[in-house]
Formats: C-alpha cells, structure tokens, sequence
C-alpha cells in the first residue's frame, strides 16, 4: 500500500465518478486521436499514390479533378485529349518517362485504366499471379480488386460504363484476367489495367468506321529535371489545348482545403479536453473537501505533507490515464468502424490500426492536464492544519 | 523508569484565548494517564501537541526524547509514525480500502514494510481476524473500535493517545474498548494517555490531569 495504490482504490470506490470523469477526457482524446490518424494516413495515402509523378497532362479545367482523377482516381476526368497532342511529349527531352491513361470504365465500382505496360514501372507495381496483357481484352487486376471480387488468372470480367457501380455494361465485351499485382498498399491496389486498344475497342461502335483520332484521359509524367516541372507546365498550358497540373502542388491545396475543416474538428476536440481537464479539477476538489479527515488520519500515521499530497496527484494522473487509454482506444476504434462501415473508407486505406506520431503528444497533453488539474487540490491538501481538521471532526 | 512524556511550561491560545497552561507534568515509559476535562478545556489539543501535530505556543514537550520544536515537519511526521498511535473518537478508518491495508498502510508510513503476518496475528488476538478483507464500513459497529485500535498498535509505538475512545459506545463496548486498549498498551510496553470526559474509564485511572480551561 502506498500513494499510488490508496489513490487507485479512492478511484474504485466512486467508480461511477471516476468512469464519469475518464469518459468525458476519453470523448476529447478519442476526437482528436481520430483526427490525427486520419490526417496522417490521409497525407501519407496522398504521398504515396502520388510519388514518382511530377505531372499530368489532360484535358483543359480544373487541376485538382485532374489530378484527382488521373493520379488519385478518386473524382471524374476533366474530359479527353487527342492521343496525338500528347506525341509531341512523349519524346520531349525534358521528360523521362509518359504513360497515356484512358479511363472512363469500371467494375463493380472498380476503375478500368487503359494504359502501357510502363505504367507498372512508373508505379512500382509488379504481376504476383500470372503476366500482363499482351492481347486486347485482357486484364491485370489490382490485388483489392482481385481479393474482393475473388477473381483469379483465368477469370472473366465485364466492364460498365462510367464509373458507378450501377453504369451500363458493355455485354459484347468480356475481359480475360491475365494477372494480379502484388499488394502496394496504394491506389494501384484498387485499378483493373488493360491496354489503351483494349479501351477503345470497348467503346468502338460495331459497323462504325474505325475512329482516326484515337483520345486518351491523360498522360502522367515523369520529367527529368526540377527545372522541368516549372518550364513544361507552361508550356503546354500556353501552347497547346492541353492543361497540365502537377501533383505537389493540387495535394497541397487539398490539405489547405481539407486541413481547415480538420482544424474545426480538433478545436472541437480542445474544447472537449479542456473541459475534462475541469472535470478532473471539480472531481478532485470535491475528493478533497471529502476526504479531508482521511488525509489528516494519514498525516497522524505519519505521512508528510508532501505524501498526501501525492495521493491528490496520483489521483488526477491515474484518472486522466484512464481516459487517455480509453480515448486513444475509443478512437482507433471509431476509426476502424468507419473504414469497415463506410466503403470509400476502407477503399482508401483507412485503418483503426495506424497510430499517428502526434498522439504521443496528445497523451503528453492530456497528462500533462490532468497534472495541472491536481495541482491546487494537491496544494490545499500539503497546506492542510491537520489539528483544525481534527478538531473540527 | 524514564520519562516518555515531559512537559514544561506549556501554554497555548487560540485567537489569543488561553486554552492550555500546564506547568509541569510528565508519565513514565509504560504507564498509564488520563486527561479530563470539560468539552472545550483543551483535551483534543493537548493530545494533538503530544502527537506534534500541533505546536504549542509555548513551553518544553518533549515525547520519546523528541523536542518537538526542535524538529523539522518531515521530521516530526516520521517520529509521529514510528512512536506514537493514535485512536479517535470518530476512529477514522480509511472508508476506500480494506482493513488490512490499513494497517498495511501504517505500516508504510511509519517506515515500515507491510508485514502480513503481524498484522494477521493482531486481528486475530483483537478477535476481527475474519474482517481482515473486509471494507471498514462493512465491519459491526463492536468491530470497529478493534480495527482503529489494531492500527494504532501495529507499530508497537511507545505511546498511544485515544482521544474519547468510549464516548459513543455502551457500557459493554466502553469497557472492552479501554481493555483492548490497555492490553495491547501492556503489550507493546507503550505509554497509554486517554483524553476522556467518561466518568465510566475515567474512574479506572491512577493517573489523572484534569483541564478546567485556562483562564
């Protein structure tokens, strides 16, 4: 028995109050830990389905729904460019590496990309189960794809229109599933590939002529330079009917933009902390005005000033544990039920199990709140006139 | 035999009222004294400025050899622990843990490790040794007294102070309480100072200072 263990069984015995208490602090922590891993997956998500692409050229709008749509393929295309505009790019000496993208179709909700067997390369993808197309009409399918319609080398698949679930099929065209990629843990988890010939004998119309000018949804880029990224965008966005955008730059308008309505959220999240930090200052000066006599008996057991009052502070800190511990479970556990509740959630990686760095500090905060909380409890208490407790009875 | 308690000239006021003027009073290690008085003459403070939870405004009190003015508050808190234990009234038991962390508690805090077995032994021979998991508040009203005098005793201090020890009890519990009291006083061979205004235990004592208040 010691300061630690009798504050732990003050708590015991007001469970209601302590779980009262812990749960308030749990609410805020639980908040902002949401928030944070959110963030931090989010950003990192980003990051990695962006890297290695230093721009993408498409049709002229907006460049975040390009981006978006090229590099993420997480919103609609701006529109289609001529296969022949982006020639000109493909041998430019500022670029390293071009893929062509045509999208515009999917599977159960699951993106079809037309493309070249470069785009693997580009995006560090390799084929785990089977080859990559050579013919038209086969596929390679992301592993997520794959694991969620249970389709393996071999398979059949039919693609719909659009990108909804619920987008016509086009019944006259079946793919052959060729390959699965190995898991990258990126949007590429999520892509059924195929060839760009693939793409536009899917939507050629039967007797129709054969179009001359083959369209595409965007090329991504691969430049060679930093010099590169500033002088080609200009470029093609003043000299040809292309725009293009780059990656870096429309992600972090999106975390400015997204970051703002994070920012509301966490100060929500402050608020509900800092009134738990209250709460633990109400329900230890309460303690303290109860156990006066207990803590007077302790100093004629022959505890000093300073043992009484760390039972105050050991309290507080035991208390604002507690409802660390179950904030920082509570919203790992929200976290999760969101990601395997709501589909674009989970389609995004979001994962109850990733803990952000910053909640190390969060937990520091809350301790250290509910340090401060005991503070002027534990002060009243070192300053007790143990007689005149006594006394007074 | 030494002298455990000695008092000289002490003199205490609160508010500048004169509570306690004692010109010289002292009790040998062992033996037995009580205090009466009135309600208000001061018995509760003088039991608090022998347990050095108080210091009096004037005069020598030294206990167990310790001049209690001499020493610092950490100092004072740790000779209070090793020698002296003290019963309430109210017996003020710790509510939120069991009976034996109570006196593993006085255990610790006199400088002590909890010694389980001693503390076995004790409930037994004060007859709670079934009580022992028991919460203070679930214990019978006879049980109690017990347990505050078990912890008082569990360091085997050199003096025990019961501060109106039978004044809520019947003449049945008073006498058992104040028997227990002098037994496990014999037993540890400490000093045993009653402040009581019980004309019942009051009787039973050789030794008796009575406060009339000072004026």
């Amino acid at each position: 028995m010691n300061a630690f263990t009798l504050a732990l069984a003050y708590l015991r015995e007001r469970w209601l109050v302590t779980a009262l208490n812990a749960l308030l602090l749990a609410l805020g922590i639980a908040t902002i830990a949401a928030l944070f891993s959110f963030d931090h997956q989010f950003r990192d998500r980003l990051s990695r389905d962006a890297r290695g692409i230093d721009l993408v050229v498409g049709a002229k709008g907006s460049p975040l729904q390009l981006v978006l749509s090229t590099v993420y393929h997480a919103d609609i295309p701006t529109g289609n460019i001529r296969l022949s505009d982006t020639q000109p790019l493909l041998g430019h000496p500022m670029v390293q590496m071009a893929v062509p993208l045509a999208l515009g179709d999917s599977v159960e909700g699951f993106r079809v990309v037309g493309t070249s067997p470069d785009f693997l390369t580009f995006r560090d993808a390799v084929v785990d189960r089977g080859r990559i197309w050579d013919q038209p009409l086969e596929a390679v399918l992301g592993a997520e794809v794959a694991r969620r319609l249970g389709l393996a080398p071999g398979a059949e698949l039919e693609t719909a229109h659009g990108l909804s679930e619920r987008g016509p099929k086009h019944e006259e065209h079946h793919y052959t599933v060729t390959g699965i990629l190995a898991p990258t843990g990126t949007v590429m988890d999520r892509l059924v590939l195929t060839s760009l010939e693939s793409v536009w004998a899917v939507h050629d119309k039967p007797g129709q002529a054969l179009q001359t000018e083959r369209m595409i949804t965007g090329v991504l880029l691969k430049l060679k330079s930093p010099i590169a990224a500033v002088t080609l965008p200009a470029m093609i966005n003043s000299q040809t009917p292309m725009l293009a955008a780059s990656p870096a730059v429309e992600t972090a308008r999106l975390f400015a933009l997204v970051g703002s309505g994070l920012d509301v959220l966490r100060g929500f999240g402050v608020i509900l902390m800092a009134s738990a930090g209250l709460g633990v200052f109400v329900a230890l000066t309460g303690a303290l005005e109860r156990r006066r006599l207990d803590l007077a008996i302790l100093r004629t057991l022959g505890a000093s000033r300073l043992w009484v009052a760390g039972v105050l502070v050991f309290e507080g800190l035991a208390l604002t544990l507690l409802g660390t511990v179950c904030g920082l479970v509570l919203g790992h556990a929200g976290l999760e039920i969101v990601a395997r509740t709501i589909d674009q959630a989970g389609a995004a990686g979001l994962s109850g199990l990733v803990v952000a760095p910053a909640e190390a500090w969060l937990a520091l905060g809350a301790l250290i709140i509910g340090l401060a909380a005991s503070l002027v409890p534990a002060l009243r208490a070192y300053r007790n006139d143990v007689a005149r407790i006594l006394a007074l009875g | 035999m030494a002298d455990l308690i000695s008092i000289q000239g002490l003199t205490h006021a609160y508010a500048e009222r004169p509570v306690l003027e004692i010109g010289a009073w002292s009790l040998a290690a062992g033996e037995e004294a009580a205090i009466a008085g009135p309600s208000g003459s001061g018995k509760s403070t003088l039991l608090h400025i022998l347990a050095g939870l108080q210091i009096a405004d004037g005069g020598t009190i030294t206990v167990a050899g310790a001049d209690w003015r001499a020493l610092s508050p950490n100092q004072r808190d740790k000779a209070r622990g090793r020698n002296i234990g003290i019963v309430f009234q109210a017996l003020h038991l710790i509510g939120a843990i069991s009976v034996r962390d109570n006196l593993r508690l006085a255990q610790r805090l006199a400088g002590g490790t909890g010694d389980d077995t001693k503390i076995s032994d004790l409930l037994g021979e004060l007859g709670i040794g079934s009580s022992s998991d028991s919460r203070p508040f679930h214990l019978s009203h006879g049980e109690r007294p017990r347990v505050a005098i078990a912890r008082a005793v569990i360091n085997r201090p050199a003096l025990i102070l019961a501060d109106e020890p039978t004044s809520a009890l019947d003449d049945d519990n008073a006498a058992t309480v104040m028997e227990l009291l002098r037994g496990q006083a014999r037993a540890c061979g400490a000093s045993l100072v009653v402040a009581s205004h019980d004309r019942r235990i009051l009787d039973s004592f050789g030794s008796v200072m009575t406060l009339g208040g000072a004026s």
